[in-house]
Formats: structure tokens, sequence, C-alpha cells
């Protein structure tokens, strides 16, 4: 028998949305802030007036559901759901306001784009937007990869548990500290290190390449949050593409590889740790997939000749399948180059690079480097189980962070996991192929949207149908938070309605 | 007397380390894959 949720329950998920939805409204003062700087009053209205709605609606929000309960697990789960579709929707306000934006739709996709850091876009005339705008683009990729809730209970909450059970629902399963406040801090530590360190880079070389040096700053600050937050936004429709700069290149890879990692071993280098880089098996995985994809993506362009010498192919190559392999969807090639130029095998090996995606506990999105490795390890323990004798115990070991013993709930909740991302990815080709799309670019542009890439191969455009706009938005959501709490949100629902 | 003020994190923390080790790796990496581009493309040719 199915309980029917009490009031209290209802409550205590709007209090909490409502406190999220607060702390948007107040980041939405930092673009209004930006454009008061450069002069960009109509921006600067926007902004206000999207801080206004959010701040007001989360208000009533708290004021309507105030409660003395704390968050159980199905209610943690759920307001980090909720709190992204909210996030979406107000963010999308100034978005719309802006004029960049052919409907409030095509702004609230490329809302959960940013939140979701997958980088997919409908805006248009984007070269022309305003400083103002493109902050606010990159400040909810910086959001979102640092998760709304990390936020939140950086800034605004106490540490209960029920903070943890919100954290759980982002999909960041893992507490790098006991406490998960010290967790969100230690996030923010090295985030904000990395966000010094990668802008100083970037705005150097955008200087040396002959960018006015406010705009260099810019441009570093943007570039960096949507690298490092395996976004994949950028303030100029060519991409990355726009700077012609191997330099800028070089250290765009080296952001989205460091985006890409998870943030306990983050921990675990920086504490003097050196010797998990070699031991830990995502950094293995990672290393064995990126290294395999890239041979023959490699092999299979470069046999096609359309590369004059090896800068060349390493540049467009091992860029778009480091960009893809990270979550990043960062490109240095145009979007008809993936189906006209790269061919079918490289496209292919492309797809499987997002499909895989980077380390849990990142903010990359895909199936995770763990969760492939844990296939192969579990896919090793059952075949020496098969060649051992009957009464034989087989034990499976692997190092993350620390020594562990591959248990069989884990192996079950990976694959869980798993199969429930290659099967959204074939939901969204699925999609891709009934509006008559050819299945290779259905099956490429619906695995950039749920692993949260935002690689495009063409078909992420204004004109594309609406429909398929609001399921690349739901591939979206789903992919970042990954299931669990969507499946919690399906079955609060489920419960509101057919519990007793 | 001050008080002594409790650490923020579990161990003790240095990021100087920890950027530098994690910049030679991922450098030693993108050089790994330049070699690699410069062996396709020479086996391609």
């Amino acid at each position: 028998m199915i309980l029917r949720p009490a009031k209290d329950d209802f409550k205590v998920i709007g209090f909490y949305v409502g406190k999220l939805t607060v702390a948007l409204g107040l980041a939405m003062f930092i673009p209004a802030l930006v454009a008061l700087v450069f002069k960009e009053w109509n921006p600067m209205l926007d902004f206000v007036t999207g801080a206004l709605i959010a701040i007001v609606t989360g208000l009533a929000l708290q004021i309507v559901s105030r409660t003395p309960k704390d968050l159980e697990w199905v209610h943690g789960l759920t307001v980090a759901a909720l709190s992204w579709l909210a996030a979406m929707l107000l963010g999308a306000v100034p978005m719309f306001l802006s004029g960049h934006f052919a409907s409030y739709l095509d702004a609230s996709f490329d809302a959960m784009s940013g939140f979701a850091t997958t980088g997919l876009v409908l805006i248009q005339d984007l070269d022309h937007a305003s400083h103002a705008l493109n902050m606010w683009r990159h400040l909810m990729m910086f959001m979102g990869g640092q998760g709304i809730v990390v936020i939140g209970l950086t800034f605004l909450m106490k540490g209960t548990a029920g903070a943890y059970r919100m954290y759980v629902g982002e999909a960041r399963e893992e507490k790098i500290l006991p406490n998960v406040i010290q967790t969100a801090r230690f996030i923010w530590y090295v985030s904000l290190t990395y966000l010094a360190l990668g802008t100083a880079a970037l705005t150097s070389v955008g200087i040396l390449e002959g960018m006015r040096p406010v705009r260099a700053l810019l441009h570093g600050i943007w570039i960096f949050i949507a690298a490092f937050d395996t976004g994949g936004f950028t303030p100029q429709s060519m991409n990355i593409l726009y700077y012609h700069s191997f330099p800028y290149e070089i250290i765009t890879t080296l952001i989205m590889v460091l985006g890409t990692m998870n943030f306990a071993l983050h921990y675990a280098l920086w504490s003097g740790n050196r010797g998990e880089i070699r031991r830990n098996i995502e950094v293995i995985s990672l290393f064995a997939t990126s290294t395999a994809i890239f041979l023959i993506a490699a092999f299979s362009i470069a046999s096609l000749k359309i590369y004059p010498n090896a800068v060349a192919l390493f540049r467009k190559s091992f860029y778009q399948i480091i960009s893809a392999h990270s979550g990043t969807g960062y490109s240095t090639i145009y979007p008809e180059n993936f189906t006209g130029s790269w061919g079918a095998l490289a496209m292919f090996m492309t797809t499987l690079a997002m499909a895989f995606g980077g380390s849990v506990s990142s903010t990359a999105g895909g199936i995770k480097a763990l969760r492939i490795a844990t296939f192969f390890k579990a896919l090793r323990q059952d075949i020496k189980k098969i060649m051992s004798p009957f009464s034989a115990i087989v034990v499976e070991k692997f190092h993350h962070i620390k020594d562990l013993v591959l248990e069989e709930k884990f192996v079950r909740n990976s694959m869980v996991i798993l199969a429930a991302y290659i099967f959204t990815y074939i939901l969204g080709t699925v999609v891709g192929m009934f509006f008559g799309y050819p299945l290779d670019k259905a099956l490429f542009e619906a695995t950039s949207a749920v692993a949260n890439v935002g690689l495009s191969c063409g078909i992420t455009a204004p004109s594309m149908p609406a429909a398929m706009k609001i399921v690349y938005i739901a591939l979206m959501w789903v992919g970042r938070l990954e299931f669990i709490s969507i499946f919690a949100l399906a079955g609060f629902i489920l419960a509101a309605i057919r519990g007793k | 007397m001050g008080v002594k003020r409790r650490p923020v994190f579990e161990h003790a923390v240095n990021p100087m380390f920890g950027v530098m080790l994690e910049l030679a790796c991922i450098a030693g990496f993108l050089g790994f894959g330049f070699l690699l581009s410069i062996l396709i493309f020479s086996l391609t040719r």
C-alpha cells in the first residue's frame, strides 16, 4: 500500500524549494551589477525584474510552507529535482526579456542547458549579447556545476541530515569529508582557486592574442567557468574556434580535465596523497577509455586526410574527444564537420566518449568512469567465478580513495544507473528519429543532451520542433540529476495521486 | 591567549602542491595525446 503524503510533506518540500529560489534571485544581482558597471540599462532592468520575481516567489513559498519538520530522504530528493525545474523557469525570465530568444520555451531550454552544464543553445545573435546576459549564462553554469543545493548548503543552511539528503539528490553521492557542509566548502575552495588561476591564464593569453584587457578578462572568466564546470557555453557563436589560438585550446583542455576530476580525488591530491593519481580506478578508467576512443577516432580522421599535419590532427581530434569525454562540449570545429568531414566512425567514437562521461562527484555528466570500471570489474569477477571451482569465493578489489571490495550492492546500484543512461540515450534517439533526423545525428544529439555535453551536430536550433525542445530539456534535467531524485519525485507524485 | 581554531578540513590541505601535481599530470596526458597524434599521422601517410 502506498501512503498518501501528508500536508507537512508538501510544506517541507515547498519550504526548501523556496529557500533555494531566494538564493537564485539573489544571484541575479551579480549580472545586474555587471550591467550597471557597463551601463547596460535595459539588461539591468531585465535582471532586477528577474531577481524580484524569484525572491518574491521564494519568500511566498517559505511563508506558505513554514513547518518545523526536517527533510526525510524522499523530501530531500524531491527538493533537488524540483529546485532545478524552478531554477530553469525563473532563470529564464531575464533571458527571455533580453530579446535574444524567440520564445519563453527557448529561454527555458538555454536556462536548463546552463544549469545542467550542457551547453546546447537556442540563443540568437549571441555575438551581440550584453555582458550582463553572458555573465548570467555562465553564472548559471557555475551554479549548476557547483550544484544549486551545494550553494544553498554553503550559504543558507545548517548541517542537518536533511541537507545531506538534498545533496545526494543532486547526484553527489560521495561525501568527501565527514560533514556535508565541509564537503560543500571544499568544493568551493578548489573551484575558486582554479577560478583565479584559470582566469589569469586565459586573460593573459587573450591580451597577447590582441583582445582588449577588459574583454580578455570577461572572456577569461566566462570560458573558465564553462570549462571547469564542464558546461560549454561561450560568449561567441563560433565557440572556441572563434579564438583561433593554440594556447587558448591547451589551457581550456587543462581546465576541462580538471573539471571532470572527482572532488574526492582533488581532496586526496591536495592533502598530499600523490599515489592516488596512479591507483585510483576512475583515473585509470578515464585514461583507458579516452586513449582508446582517441586512437580509433584519430586513425579514422587521419585516414580521410582532411587535416594537413599532426598538429592540426591533435588540435581538432584530441580536443573534441577530450571535450566530449569530459562532458564540456567546447569545440574547435563547426557542428556540420561531425557529419560532413569526420566520417561515421569518428562521429560514433565522439558519441561514445560523450556517453561514457567523466568522474562521479565532479561536474561532468554521462555514465561516469567509476560505473564503466565497475562494469568491467564485475565482468572479470564473473569470468573468474566460472573458471574457479564451485565452492571458491572470488573477491574483486579496487582502489577509489581507499581500497575497496567489489560488493553486489555496489555493482547493482551502478548497473541500474548505467542501464538508465543507456535507456535514456535510446529514448532521446527515438524521439529525434521520430521527428525525421537520421540515426547517427539523432543519437549524437540525444547523447549530448543526456550526458550534459553540449556538442552539436546541427540538430539543436531555434527552428527545431517545440516538442523536441521539451524532450531535450527533460533529458538534460534527468541526466544531470542521475535519475534517483527524478524517480523520487515521480514516486511522490504517484503517492499523492494514488496513495491512501 | 588566542583560542585555537578548529581546522577547516579533516586533513591539512596544500593547494600549491595539489595544483602543481594535477597540472603536471594533465600536461603529461596532453603530451601523450600529442605524441599519439604524430604517430597516427605518420602511419596514415
